[in-house]
């Protein structure tokens, strides 16, 4: 049984999607409840699979391996074989409890879906299906297949149920992460056929070529390959995480899409990109990551600072957010670019708390404007004294995303940026402002929302009902507790990062 | 007891917890006797702290492990010094007394609890920053003393200004805390720790595992950049104009934050980091610097200020800046004793000006005040011992703190910061006694229904006002030839021997108390006796001066069109870049790729069939494009 854990936790959501398929468009609840199921199945089982999970070890655990296909000579007499392979380290398990904890959350937070409620359903439960896949997949193949899972459901996602610029944005998002996925086959397809060169057969198990990738001479696989291949790679990252130039489809589909939708975006969809940088970039080519470390981290603080000025003239709340975000995915490649242990945990621990943070905040703000119409943040006002359990969440959030103490967001940075003073201390210090400029953009909206008089149109909107209480303490919890205690973090990646510096070292 | 010194920030916490769990539907009185009692319980324990140190000297630091990050562990933990035991004696003790004044003064307010919740909170972050053994937990619960302050300025959150005032606060702070992030960022890039021991054995050492900067300059660096963050926590010039604003803010939460102990925080952490600033005789020029231009900068605005909590407020920053100029010239002991007697001091006149507010109706303009003495006596008399005191009349305790710190900046040979302690000295005495004679004498100038309705605060909120007074008459007394300087003994036995016993100067008490009394003087003759028209002074040739220092030297306004409106248009301009450029241009790279090859006509079709068949060609002739490289690199 534990040895297909992570195989249920992938296939719950399709078989949903399979059972979604076959209900009677007419009883809407049905569908929602099988959504539900499932995605709170995945849930239990990822957080089995933590209880499971040995935190002292570097390497994969739960693995499951099936023939899936093998293919003789290939390319130059080669046999190629691509293997249904799942497993999990310390590095991909925060992704996949963070998938877990989200996407269940985003169901449940998509009440308000009236129209269409079944295809919307199955469309959530494939994208479902993607995004844990991609966290456990082993197979760079089937891990491709996974993310362009993820594409199809997304377009729809916006196309269907989005607003006014619905048509325009899935589109947009579509040939973005298209464009994206294309960079990254290549890459993975470099990457299996130049490990073949030193194991003889092509194999897409990424720890096979990064095993490969780590004992070959340099005259076999020499750094130029490295550094090309992971500047392809790098482009597909810059796309998949929304970066300058790259990030314009994030504004646009976080404007557009649902909020559930956004939830799931936000919080993980968005957070594979990262994912690769990790697993890719530094598990398997860290000497091209050492080589372009500078234009990582220049581009790291670009993205802090120029998102961050952005962000402070946006209208829209959904807009602010999705500027926000990428200022703060901006601290990661700072981190990473450090190329040391606190840079590196602290590229871990702030794509997962941003990951958090962006699900609590569009949930909030998807609560508003379930409410209020608006999420024009000019529109609103005085929110606390007609719902002070919402507005104070949202205070909590803001403070979350602008590093309070206490909170997830403040530990990330820390470690982010001692990784960055060691490497990079000017733009380190640049980078810093990113932290007075989030204080000002997420105040002023907060305070713009919830501080000052009610106007008379928002005096009788309603607070908080029961069912969304949970997904507002669940993830407002795991904000604070990897604040206050992030050994609950940090202790599971510890290991994997220290088993990727040690491979720097050497 | 020492060793159970967690125990003193813990009450406030299980307070906090406790009424955030009892919500709005817990009656007031319940309120007010969980957070009292838990604030008491702290003193208590404070004081039994206290007297242990005194007797055995302080103790170590007690660590434990928070975070492995690869190699290195990061700690938090608790420490009891000779400087922080008396700080948490100090902070436990207003905190209780304003927390008692405030059952009456926040009588009725829809959100009771909430207030109570946040002070407690707030005490509780001040005191663990008070016990933090390293600097990355100070930074946290410096953060949390930040958030707090934001929380209860803006406590009336549906009133515009105090909106402003919290943000404001908050992020004027905050331009301060990035500065000392970053040198607390260094300090542990250099040195592998954030503990204060190791970091100071390193400081001392010269040791740092740093190349791009000579050691001596790396320590200037980093003085200076935590000087920063204390520059914005204890509202130092340039960055002081969020504490006046502060004062939207309930009166309680001024006397307490806003006067006795957050502020104090950047003044207690230069102290508590002083081997990192004696290493460095630049950083300390500047901070004297710093202070001194504090010092006077505030005391010359407070002069003209109509807003009672105001004038309070600005003789605050000035004080801050006396404390702050004692630590650069080295006179150690001067500046943490003027901390502890202005810590009493403040929070009376701030409370005492809190009773003279809820007495009138929250009218806090000292136009419409007058005569109060015959209505307010307790009041008038507790008042009058603040003022006292915050100028510096013998025996009151301001007079002995800020006669050390005048000793000491006479002692650094720099003429100009000693001229200016004793000019911002006068100012002091005439502003606050201006204020004084203004409220308490002289006829009523506001509305007869007022007049009627003012009437002596109870004693919930006269009790703290008499407690605070006995301490403003009687804490200078702890750094005195009475008691033989029992606090300079008392600091010292830290190890910190940073200007203990500055060589007395005969003719200092005398000059420092003459000039007080100029100051008061002065006041008496323009606001009470009236022999000197203070309006015709004003519209006279001091025309230009007055409008100077009533528009507090336009510092808000040059802020406003040199930094906010700049920084604003960068990011409108940078938006319309983003919207218009960089998106123009991506989409036309996209469509000019993928979409070009196959004609526009499909590329706008909407067809998911489409651009799935787009992305699998695109990646079918990448992938030609990429084996042919790997065939070439072979």
């Amino acid at each position: 049984m534990t040895g297909n854990l992570l195989t249920f936790i992938v296939l719950l959501p399709l078989i949903a999607a399979l059972i979604i398929g076959f209900v009677p468009r007419s009883n809407q609840g049905q569908a929602r409840a099988v959504a539900l199921i499932a995605t709170a199945l995945s849930l239990l089982l990822s957080i089995f699979v933590y209880a499971g999970f040995d935190q002292d070890l570097a390497g994969m655990q739960y693995t499951t391996h099936y023939e899936w296909i093998n293919i003789a000579h290939v390319y130059q007499d080669k046999a190629l074989t691509i293997g249904f392979d799942l497993g999990i380290d310390g590095l991909s398990l925060p992704f996949l409890l963070l998938t877990g904890i989200i996407t269940f959350l985003a169901v449940l937070a998509s009440k308000n879906i009236q129209h269409r409620v079944k295809e919307y359903y199955l469309w959530v439960m494939l994208l479902v299906a993607g995004l844990y896949g991609c966290f456990v997949a082993l197979d760079l193949f089937l891990f491709f297949l996974f993310l362009e899972l993820t594409l199809i459901p997304m377009y729809f996602l916006i196309g269907i149920w989005g607003g006014d610029r619905k048509g325009a944005v899935a589109t947009k998002f579509l040939v973005y992460r298209g464009i994206a996925s294309a960079f990254v086959l290549v890459a993975f397809v470099a990457l299996a056929f130049k490990a073949a060169d030193a194991t003889g057969v092509i194999s897409m198990n990424m720890v096979n070529i990064a095993d490969a990738f780590a004992k070959a001479s340099p005259d076999l696989i020499t750094a130029a390959f490295k550094q090309g291949i992971f500047l392809v790679l790098l482009l597909a990252i810059l796309i998949e995480e929304a970066f300058f130039p790259f990030h314009t489809w994030l504004p646009d589909t976080h404007e557009q899409a649902p909020a559930a939708v956004s939830m799931l975006v936000g919080g993980v969809l968005m957070k594979i990109g990262a994912y690769l940088l990790f697993r890719i970039g530094v598990g398997i080519l860290p000497d091209a990551v050492q080589y372009f470390a500078t234009l990582i981290a220049l581009i790291g603080v670009i993205n802090i600072v120029y998102a961050a000025l952005i962000a402070m003239v946006q209208k829209d709340w959904r807009r602010l957010l999705a500027f926000s975000a990428i200022s703060h995915m901006g601290v990661v490649l700072l981190g990473v670019a450090a190329m040391n242990e606190a840079g590196l945990q602290g590229g871990i621990f702030m794509t997962i708390s941003s990951g958090l943070l962006s699900g609590l905040l569009f949930f909030l703000i998807g609560a508003i404007q379930e409410r209020t119409g608006t999420t024009m943040i000019g529109a609103l006002g005085g929110l606390s004294k007609p719902m002070p359990i919402l507005s104070g969440f949202l205070l909590a959030a803001a403070l979350g995303s602008l590093g309070l103490p206490g909170m997830s967001g403040f530990i990330s940075e820390v470690l982010a940026f001692i990784g960055a003073f060691d490497a990079f201390p000017v733009l380190a210090a640049v980078g810093t402002l990113g932290i007075i400029l989030a204080a000002v953009y997420l105040l002023w909206a907060m305070q713009r929302t919830t501080y000052g008089p009610t106007t008379a149109a928002l005096e009788g909107v309603s607070d908080a009902k029961a069912i969304e209480y949970l997904p507002m303490i669940v993830l407002t919890a795991l904000i604070l507790l990897i604040g206050i205690y992030p050994s609950i973090l940090g202790d599971l990646v510890n290991p994997t990062i220290l088993s990727y510096v040690t491979g720097i070292g050497g | 007891m020492v060793e159970y010194a967690w125990l003193v920030p813990l009450f406030p916490l299980v307070a906090y917890l406790l009424l955030f769990v009892l919500g709005r539907r817990a009656q007031e009185g319940v309120v007010t006797a969980i957070a009292v009692l838990a604030s008491l319980a702290a003193f208590v324990v404070s004081l039994m702290i206290l007297s242990e140190v005194q007797a055995n000297g302080p103790g170590a630091p007690y660590m434990f492990h928070w975070l492995t990050v690869g190699s290195y562990t990061l700690s938090m933990g608790y420490e009891v010094t000779a400087l922080n035991a008396m700080m948490l004696a100090v902070v436990t003790f207003v905190s209780t007394l304003v927390f008692l004044f405030s059952k009456s003064y926040m009588k009725g307010d829809e959100r009771f609890v909430v207030f109570y919740q946040y002070l407690s909170l707030f005490v509780f972050s001040m005191l663990g920053l008070v016990i933090s053994p390293n600097l990355l937990q100070v930074y946290i619960f410096w953060e949390l003393v930040g958030l707090c302050s934001f929380l209860l300025v803006g406590f009336w959150y549906y009133k515009p200004e105090a909106a402003a005032a919290a943000k404001k606060a908050f992020i004027v702070t905050r331009i301060g805390d990035v500065g000392l992030f970053i040198g607390i960022m260094l300090l542990f890039v250099a040195t592998g720790t954030f503990d204060y021991a190791g970091v100071f054995q390193a400081v001392e050492s010269k040791n740092f595992a740093i190349d791009w900067i000579s050691p001596e300059a790396f320590i200037t660096l980093v003085a200076i950049l935590i000087f920063i963050g204390a520059i914005g926590k204890s509202a130092q010039f340039p960055l002081h104009t969020w504490l006046p604003d502060a004062m939207e803010g309930p009166t309680p939460v001024s006397a307490l934050i806003h006067a006795a102990t957050m502020v104090a925080a950047g003044v207690y952490l230069v102290a508590r980091a002083f081997p990192i600033f004696a290493a460095s005789e630049t950083a300390l020029t500047v901070i004297a610097v710093i202070g001194g231009i504090t010092a006077i900068f505030a005391a010359l605005i407070g002069l003209t200020q109509n807003d009672i909590k105001r004038v309070v407020a600005y003789s605050t920053v000035s004080q801050l800046g006396y404390m702050v100029m004692a630590l650069g010239v080295s006179a150690y002991v001067a500046s943490v004793f003027h901390l502890m007697t202005h810590a009493f001091f403040k929070a009376l006149l701030f409370l005492a000006a809190g009773s003279v507010i809820h007495a009138l109706h929250h009218n806090q303009d000292i136009r419409s005040m007058g005569g109060l003495w015959k209505k307010m006596p307790v009041t008038g008399w507790t008042f009058l011992i603040g003022a006292l005191a915050l100028s510096g009349i013998p025996p009151f305790a301001g007079f002995w703190s800020k006669d050390e710190i005048l000793l000491g900046a006479y002692a650094s040979g720099n003429t100009l910061l000693f001229v200016i302690g004793l000019i911002a000295a006068f100012c002091t005495a005439f502003y606050i006694f201006r204020v004084f004679f203004m409220t308490f004498t002289g006829e009523f100038r506001g509305d007869k229904d007022t007049w009627d309705h003012a009437h002596e605060s109870g004693p919930v909120m006269t009790i703290p006002l008499v407690l605070l007074a006995i301490m403003a008459l009687v804490s200078g007394l702890f750094n005195s030839p009475v008691t033989d300087y029992a606090l300079a003994d008392f600091l010292q036995a830290g190890g910190l021997h940073y200007g203990a016993h500055p060589e007395h100067v005969s003719w200092m008490p005398y000059v420092a108390t003459l000039v007080a009394l100029a100051g008061i003087g002065l006041a008496y003759l323009m606001y009470k006796t009236k022999s000197i028209n203070p309006e015709r002074l004003a519209n006279g040739a001091l025309r230009p001066l007055y409008n100077l220092s009533y528009n507090k030297f336009y510092v808000d306004e040059i802020y406003h069109y040199a930094i906010v409106l700049p920084v604003v248009w960068i990011g409108r301009i940078l938006n319309f870049i983003d919207k218009w450029i960089v998106d123009g241009i991506v989409r036309l790279v996209g469509q000019g790729t993928y979409v070009g090859a196959l004609g526009l006509k499909y590329a706008q079709n909407g067809q998911v069939q489409t651009y799935g068949l787009i992305t699998v060609l695109g990646a079918v002739v990448l992938l030609g494009a990429a084996m042919y490289a790997i065939g070439g690199v072979r």
